[in-house]
């Protein structure tokens, strides 16, 4: 499949420029349909749900905190073999920073990789 | 409904004989002869045409040379005279708002004056004063519009909130570029895929 790498400007609250983050994604519409066609489901908490508890929190005055997993989404083992397939600029970086990718550098000047933990699709 | 319509479609009423007493249709009013009458004077007249001044006689025929022009000249406009406004008995609100409505009928009177809009200028003249020597005005259905703003000339453009890695190093430079390898160190870090 192929990959796309997005970035996304993000201000702070005042306006200012505050950092630049970049995703990779696999192009999940090259994938065969049959391999995920019982699980396409998202799970995300309801809204309802957390003011449900923040009021539950407020009325017992229990502490409140948030924790966030950066890369949450490379936890998840691969349970099939899924090809992906970096683009020109994201191999040169690649080999910048590991010279061992030199070797898999195809004609094209992309590296294909099997991946081993999930990506965002797009 | 065109005239000749209507007198055919009453020739041919003549021709089918079956006219009964009842009205069967009506346009206009008479007060000479009622339609009840047809059948009677049918009988009695030997005008061929009979039927012809039936339709002159109920049937309001505007007999005009000119012919329909959607183009609004000069020859045609209806000359309305303003109502005047009695403003003794408006509250002082009512008169704010029509000054304000004067005033900005005085800015866009100007503003049209300021620009070269050609004919429309003397449609205007022509329509507040209704006369009938007016200026010669030239109809015209295109470029009407010719002093509104172009397509994204008022609104500043934007394709997408994303950059694509070329559209973020041509234009944040280094920045870009560390933020890249900072994913794919962290996807390295993960171990997230094996190389082919």
């Amino acid at each position: 499949m192929p990959t796309t790498m997005f970035l996304k400007e993000k201000f702070k609250p005042s306006g200012a420029f505050d950092k630049l983050k970049s995703r990779l994604v696999a192009g999940g519409h090259r994938q065969d349909r049959s391999l995920y066609r019982d699980k396409t489901s998202s799970p995300t908490v309801s809204t309802s749900c957390v003011f449900t508890i923040a009021t539950i929190a407020h009325h017992e005055r229990r502490a409140v905190a948030t924790v966030d997993f950066p890369g949450a989404y490379l936890n998840s083992d691969m349970n099939t073999e899924i090809y992906i397939e970096l683009d020109k600029i994201m191999s040169n970086l690649l080999m910048q920073i590991d010279k061992e990718y030199t070797k898999y550098l195809t004609d094209e000047g992309t590296i294909v990789v099997l991946l081993k933990k999930a990506l965002y699709y797009f | 409904m065109p005239d000749d319509v209507v007198i055919n479609y009453l020739n041919n009423m003549k021709e089918a004989k079956d006219i009964s007493e009842e009205k069967n249709f009506r346009v206009g009013f008479g007060n000479e002869r009622d339609f009840n009458d047809v059948e009677d004077c049918e009988e009695t007249v030997e005008n061929e045409h009979f039927m012809d001044d039936v339709a002159r006689r109920y049937i309001q025929i505007r007999s005009t040379s000119q012919t329909y022009d959607p183009i609004i000249t000069d020859n045609n406009i209806p000359c309305i005279e303003k109502e005047e406004i009695d403003d003794g008995e408006a509250t002082e609100d009512m008169q704010l708002d029509k000054s304000d409505y004067v005033a900005d009928e005085e800015k866009e009177s100007k503003a049209d004056s300021d620009n070269d809009t050609g004919p429309m200028n003397s449609n205007d003249d022509s329509s507040d004063k209704c006369d009938d020597t007016a200026s010669e005005y030239i109809p015209r259905r295109e470029g009407l519009r010719t002093q509104r703003k172009k397509p994204g000339s008022y609104t500043r453009r934007e394709y997408g909130l994303h950059l694509t890695p070329r559209q973020a190093i041509s234009q944040l430079g280094a920045v870009a570029v560390e933020s890249m390898m900072t994913e794919i160190k962290q996807l390295l870090a993960r171990q997230s895929w094996t190389p082919v």
